[in-house]
């Protein structure tokens, strides 16, 4: 008996040491057949803050059906053949970029629709070309990594760039919580508000964000009247606050919370009897929550990374996205908006590359882009510089709710997006300058650009 | 006292909603002895239905009300209590605890399978139903309440009052209180207690319903997350009655209301104790009480004289094994194990060496709950606190550099071992200088009451401390990465399993050595081991800071596996939980229950993922298996493994004793060996890998699944079988067996036949004719058949013939059965089909190849299937030589499942 264990065993051995060096060989390109290129996403379906995350798909789904009906790239149709769950955890995260690569074979992977991109590491290091939506510091880099530029970015120092070059997210690959946000005192500057309360879960994303705003509430001069930092998600009572904002005359909210939270509050300052107070939320502009809520969210504010759907004169790339949307019977909304951009982005990288394209050649063709737009969607990005990295100017579109309708503000006709510098930050906001650039029309010259 | 007014009317109404939560706690705590910590779950449950009906399938507002709360609640409690609860009056508190906390993971995620994963936003209000206006607000006195708090409000009060008026003017009531004050009394007055406790899980589960309902609107949101924690504050409040008086029950859940409402105004709402204590107020109480207050924990000791004293386990599982199988496994144990090392290191797929190696670092916070639960009989809720403990220390003093990774580890089960040991110090040692203070000895907290203490400790440690800047290092947490010499996936995971081998070869060393018998005395009665100078103290210690340190030690592993530990989404509090029902159903004893609850965890969830479906299946999974528990408190793997034990020795005894009889001349010619049976089962499916294994490595690429092969190999074995089957059935009814066994087979070849003819009109099958179909399912509809029927038959001779205990019995069914189903559903789907005939280079697909799962299942299917023929065989063996002389060992007639049927 031991001796034919052992012999079995021998012959496991040598056989599978076979297979292990047929293991080690390489690959060529991965994904890409004769009629298509695989690609492969993730998303967290159950994420905490009710994100509709899943929708980053029909974005993707969506775009990749416009250029098949076009004959695909190089004659190969684009194919999403995985949609994975990543848990909402870093290691189901990890274990899901794995499989993409490993197991499904993709040839990139598009959309990454999470906020814990724990797999972000993995990809870089494998140089797959990689898209979604970014709201986690390792579209980046680690944890120190991103912590280390924020504090250069706090210092007036820009010069920082991300490691991780084959990530590409939706408005760059670097966002920075902590950093002063423009939009919430602009908007508070326009519409002449002097008085502002912030609101903040006491989730560490959500603190970060809350800094950042005060920050900016500070740099220009807003005074700070009631701030409550330490709701967790799910509350219920926020009536203190409503009794704060209600004896302090404050005039505008701010918010670093997801859509439900914020409206939470402003219900119980309607109920209390205070309604001429503005809100500010960094989420929640999609046509499910004007459907849903309609006049009740009257004088709210949504900054966007993207050219509004109610704007006229819509770009081409909104004009499209818009219009599959609406043929595949999809609300629209920014996540899907997202992936469409993402699909973009690669299918631009695509062609850039070449028909032999490979990974890196995708990968170095978007990184030689200078003037993204996907089509006017968004505000031009220049990965050759600082889509790794912080951004040199601040761009927002704005929109507010007027008589339950979302309804384009501060910008100029066909040109949306407010933007002013980011380095060095503007002294004021009284002069900012517009995007799209018209004809004959130049930016202020930035110092990273 | 202005400000109090303020408190008091802005905050009742969320106090309304968690005493409505904790009353029905207590009732079905004291009537039930269940402390159903799964009540949350059920109130996101009824709250969901509310929600489905009313707003997406536009039901009016009072259909859906009185559908979800007065219909759909009070059977979800009648469920639970004839389903579950009403067998485990007499079980001990873990099995009513795991069962809860095991309902608790599967509901919320049973509803999200029905209704979706998207939490609804804005649910409706029950305001109109009452007459209000829902977006009225009321001016009391100049505060301000709106429509939804004052619905609280009012439905609480109607609740309650209801709730006395059946307490004082009806028997059903008056009984309900007699069995809250004294359950054994009752018992003995002739009261239904079965009864009683069906009404009390109706009343409660309404009361849940009730709550779910009335709280959506308050926070906006249904989310099962959100509902998870309410049941915190519902155990807080209960404790303030003390698990027994409604009516302070009802004042608990007033105090933590309004003291939600109150603290912003004490302690601010933006300063860093303000984000500490805000959102762990209901935790801090909780454990507070639980810590302080003496009279809580004296509860125990007060309801049964014999509470402290549990029988002694029953013996492991090899304890039966005898010297020829003691040999055997010191031989196949080792091959085995270098096998799957020499495995992992070469030919798995660097991927599946990720996933396996993720298992083995959870195996290693899985033995803490071995040591904890295993050998201190307690359970811990706070496994997942420990394990971050460990994570972050071990994090920290890594992230420089300076400290070598292994060495970081060690500190980091250090820390977790230092706030093991000192939290047994806060929650054993305060109190009891507090009461030589008062002269007045302490009761130790245990059992029910520190697995609460543990759970509200478990949520503070992530609310409080973890998301500490000093702690995390910031919202991105802290990088970590693995030692230098560790970097490759083969090369961690040897680093991992060994680590893991020497906590394993560590916990097997304890439980045999002084500690564990010494633990293993101490959960037996704690009088006992002190009257032979056992120390308490001191081993209660040991056991907090060991199982927090090898927690602690398996944290640092699993942070460094994902290269970063992260405040909240590492190590979730209410993993504790999983992990925890998870390694009780398996086997919390053994170190067999650990890994098996590891790997289960792991590949299990990539199992549904391989086959699309939703993941969230296997948390139901999970949630639902800790079911088996009551029947099975030794665990799933310790009880299937003293199964196969005692099979054998049972088998070595009937061979011995047809021996005799052959040598007399006297061996029936019914008498089949097994082995000779199961030889030509499974010939098939082993010459089917053979060919498999052996095409593949000469070919250097994996082989289809092609069913030409199929047919070839495995279509004369299952032939085979399936005459066995007919032929067996057939000797068995003639034997004395069930009358007219032979029209359920011919009942179960049409049903298969009409199977196999929908399956192809409904193009369920991606590939075949009708004929194809019909011709698998009849057979398939046989064997269904004869799972369930043959051992009815044996039962029935066995029963015939007088014997006290049935060589086996109609269950022995089920789990083949199960598997044909669930094999039937899986090879039916396209996908999964398509994936098991992909072919395609070693270099592509690695191992296992990308059909797995068809593999696993059919590797499962074969086991199963194997394993049923082998019962069948020998219990038809027994039948044939067994009677009067045959002494089947002891332990067989203790074995449930072993019982005769009458």
């Amino acid at each position: 008996m031991r001796r034919f264990i052992a012999v079995m065993v021998a012959i496991s051995a040598v056989g599978f040491a076979t297979v292990g060096m047929a293991d080690a060989q390489g690959a060529g390109r991965p994904g890409v057949t004769d009629k298509e290129i695989k690609v492969g996403g993730l998303s967290s379906p159950l994420s905490l803050l009710s994100t509709p995350y899943v929708n980053g798909f029909d974005g993707v789904n969506a775009y990749f059906d416009v250029i098949n009906k076009k004959g695909g790239v190089y004659g190969k149709k684009l194919k999403l053949v995985a949609q994975l769950d990543d848990l909402g955890s870093p290691s189901g995260n990890i274990r899901a970029v794995r499989s993409l690569v490993e197991e499904k074979k993709v040839f990139a992977v598009l959309p990454v629709m999470t906020n814990s991109f724990a797999g972000g590491s993995y990809l870089a290091s494998k140089g797959v070309p990689t898209f979604g939506y970014n709201v986690d510091v390792n579209w980046c880099g680690t944890s120190a990594e991103g912590a280390a530029l924020e504090a250069k970015i706090a210092d007036g120092d820009f010069t920082g760039s991300c490691n991780r070059t084959t990530l590409f997210g939706e408005k760059g690959s670097f966002i920075c919580f902590s950093c002063a946000a423009i939009a919430p005192a602009y908007i508070a500057k326009q519409k002449g508000y002097t008085k502002g309360a912030l609101f903040a879960y006491t989730a560490v994303a959500s603190r970060a964000c809350a800094e950042g705003m005060k920050k900016s509430f500070e740099e220009f001069g807003i005074d700070m009247a009631y701030e409550d930092t330490s709701l967790e998600f799910g509350f219920s009572e926020a009536n203190a606050g409503v009794q704060a904002i209600k004896d302090k005359g404050v005039q505008f909210v701010a918010t670093c919370m997801d859509f439900g939270g914020a409206f939470k509050i402003s219900q119980g300052l309607h109920q209390a009897g205070v309604n001429d107070v503005a809100f500010y939320a960094p989420e929640g502009y999609r046509d499910s929550t004007i459907k849903k809520y309609g006049a009740q969210l009257d004088n709210w504010f949504f900054s966007l990374g993207f050219f509004p759907w109610q704007a006229k004169n819509q770009p081409a790339g909104t004009k499209a996205y818009l219009k599959a949307m609406k043929q595949r019977g999809i609300s629209p909304s920014e996540q899907s908006q997202a992936g469409w951009i993402n699909a973009n982005l690669f299918v631009d990288g695509l062609k850039a590359a070449g028909k032999d394209f490979t990974r890196q050649s995708v990968v170095d063709a978007i990184n030689s882009f200078t003037d993204f737009t996907a089509g006017g969607m968004v505000p031009p990005q220049d990965w050759s510089k600082n889509g790794h990295g912080p951004d040199v100017e601040a761009c927002a579109a704005y929109v507010e709710v007027v008589k339950g309708k979302f309804v384009p503000r501060f910008g100029k006709p066909s040109q949306p997006f407010v933007c002013f510098p980011d380095n060095p930050r503007p002294a004021n906001l009284n002069d900012p300058y517009y995007r799209p650039l018209k004809a004959g029309e130049t930016a202020p010259t930035l110092a990273g650009s | 006292m202005a400000q109090f007014i303020q408190w008091l009317i802005e905050g009742a109404p969320i106090g309304c909603v968690y005493a409505l939560v904790a009353v029905g706690l207590v009732l079905t705590y004291k009537t039930s002895g269940v402390f159903n910590l799964a009540f949350s779950a059920q109130a996101f449950a009824s709250g969901a239905v509310f929600y489905q009906t009313v707003i997406n399938n536009k039901w009016p507002l009072w259909l859906g009300f009185v559908f979800s709360v007065l219909i759909f609640s009070p059977l979800l409690g009648l469920l639970l209590d004839r389903a579950l609860f009403r067998y485990m009056r007499t079980a001990s508190w873990q099995v009513k605890l795991i069962t809860a906390l095991g309902l608790l993971l599967a509901l919320p995620e049973l509803v999200r399978l029905f209704f979706g994963a998207q939490p609804g936003e804005a649910p409706p209000s029950i305001a109109p139903l009452i007459g209000i206006d829902q977006l009225k607000v009321f001016n009391l006195g100049g505060y301000f309440i709106s429509a939804d708090r004052m619905t609280a409000v009012i439905f609480t009060v109607i609740a309650v009052v209801l709730l006395g008026l059946m307490f004082r003017f009806t028997s059903v009531g008056l009984q309900m209180r007699a069995v809250v004050e004294s359950p054994r009394m009752v018992e003995l007055a002739g009261v239904d207690a079965d009864r009683v406790s069906m009404t009390s899980w109706m009343l409660s589960s309404t009361l849940a319903g009730l709550a779910g309902v009335l709280l959506a609107p308050l926070y906006f949101v249904l989310d099962g997350n959100v509902y998870t924690l309410l049941i915190i504050a519902a155990i807080a409040a209960a404790a303030v009655g003390r698990f027994v008086s409604i009516p302070f029950t009802l004042l608990g859940g007033l105090f933590l209301g309004v003291g939600e409402r109150a603290l912003p105004d004490i302690v601010g709402t933006s300063s860093s104790f303000a984000q500490d204590i805000r959102p762990s107020f209901p935790f801090l109480v909780l454990f507070g009480l639980l810590v302080f207050w003496p009279k809580l924990r004296e509860q125990r000791v007060v309801s049964d004289p014999l509470s402290g004293v549990d029988p002694p386990p029953p013996a492991m599982a090899h304890e039966y094994k005898d010297a020829n199988m003691v040999r055997m496994t010191r031989i196949a144990f080792p091959v085995f194990m270098g096998g799957f090392v020499l495995l992992m290191m070469t030919v798995v797929s660097p991927l599946w060496v990720t996933r396996l190696t993720d298992a083995f670092a959870l195996a290693v916070v899985f033995l803490s709950i071995t040591i904890f639960t295993g050998l201190g009989g307690q359970i811990s809720l706070a496994q997942a606190a420990f394990a971050a403990f460990g994570g972050f220390a071990m994090a920290n003093v890594a992230e420089d550099g300076n400290v070598p990774a292994l060495i970081a580890l060690l500190i980091g089960a250090l820390v977790a071992a230092i706030v093991g040991a000192l939290f047994v110090l806060f929650i054993d040692g305060l109190p009891a200088l507090i009461g030589r203070w008062r002269r007045r000895p302490v009761v130790r907290l245990a059992g029910l009451y520190l697995s609460l203490a543990t759970l509200a400790f478990a949520l503070m440690a992530e609310k409080v401390i973890f998301r500490r800047e000093e702690i995390s290092r910031g919202e991105y947490g802290i990088a970590v990465s693995r030692p230098e010499f560790a970097q490759g996936d083969r090369e961690w995971f040897l680093l991992v399993f060994a680590i893991f081998a020497v906590v394993a070869f560590m916990v097997i060393f304890i439980r045999k050595g002084t500690v564990g018998r010494y633990l293993s005395a101490l959960r037996g009665s704690e009088s006992a081991a002190a009257s032979i100078g056992i120390n308490a103290t001191s081993l209660r210690i040991i056991l907090f800071s060991l199982s927090a340190g090898i927690a602690g030690l398996g944290g640092g592993l699993i942070g460094m596996a994902q290269g970063q530990v992260e405040p909240t989404a590492t190590y979730p509090a209410l993993f504790g939980v999983v992990w925890v029902v998870l390694v009780v159903t398996l086997g919390a004893r053994t170190v067999d229950g650990a890994v098996n609850a590891a790997i289960g965890f792991v590949v299990i969830q990539w199992l549904f993922e391989a086959l699309g479906l939703p993941t969230t299946i296997a948390i139901i999974g999970f949630g639902f298996g800790a079911i088996t528990y009551a029947r099975h408190p030794e665990g799933i793997v310790e009880f299937q493994t003293r199964r196969s034990i005692l099979a054998a020795a049972r088998g070595r005894m009937l061979k011995s004793r047809a021996n005799e009889l052959s040598n007399t001349g006297d061996l029936p010619s019914t008498y089949r060996p097994v082995w000779h049976v199961v030889l030509l089962v499974l010939a098939g499916p082993a010459l089917y890998l053979f060919y498999i294994l052996i095409r593949s490595a000469v070919q250097g690429h994996w082989v289809a699944v092609h069913s030409t092969t199929l047919l070839v190999f495995v279509v004369p074995s299952l032939i085979f079988a399936l005459g066995w089957i007919l032929v067996t059935e057939r000797r068995l009814r003639k034997s004395g067996g069930l009358a007219n066994g032979g029209f359920f087979l011919i009942g179960g070849a049409v049903v298969g036949a009409l199977g196999g003819w929908l399956f192809y009109s409904q193009s369920w099958v991606p590939r075949g004719s009708i004929s194809d179909c019909v011709l698998v399912g009849i057979p398939a509809g046989v064997a269904a058949v004869g799972f369930f029927l043959l051992p009815v038959h044996a039962n029935r001779i066995a029963l015939g013939r007088g014997w006290l205990a049935s060589p086996i019995s109609w269950l022995e069914g089920r789990t083949p059965f199960g598997f044909l189903l669930f094999g039937a559903f899986l090879f039916f789907r396209s996908s999964v089909t398509d994936a098991s005939s992909a072919t395609g280079s070693f270099i592509d697909h690695g191992f296992p190849p990308s059909g797995w799962p068809v593999f696993l299942i059919t590797a499962i299917l074969v086991v199963v299937w194997v394993q049923w023929v082998a019962r069948v065989q020998g219990a038809v063996n027994e039948l044939a030589i067994g009677g009067e002389g045959f002494e089947p060992p002891e332990e067989w007639a203790t074995q449930p499942s072993e019982a005769i049927e009458s």
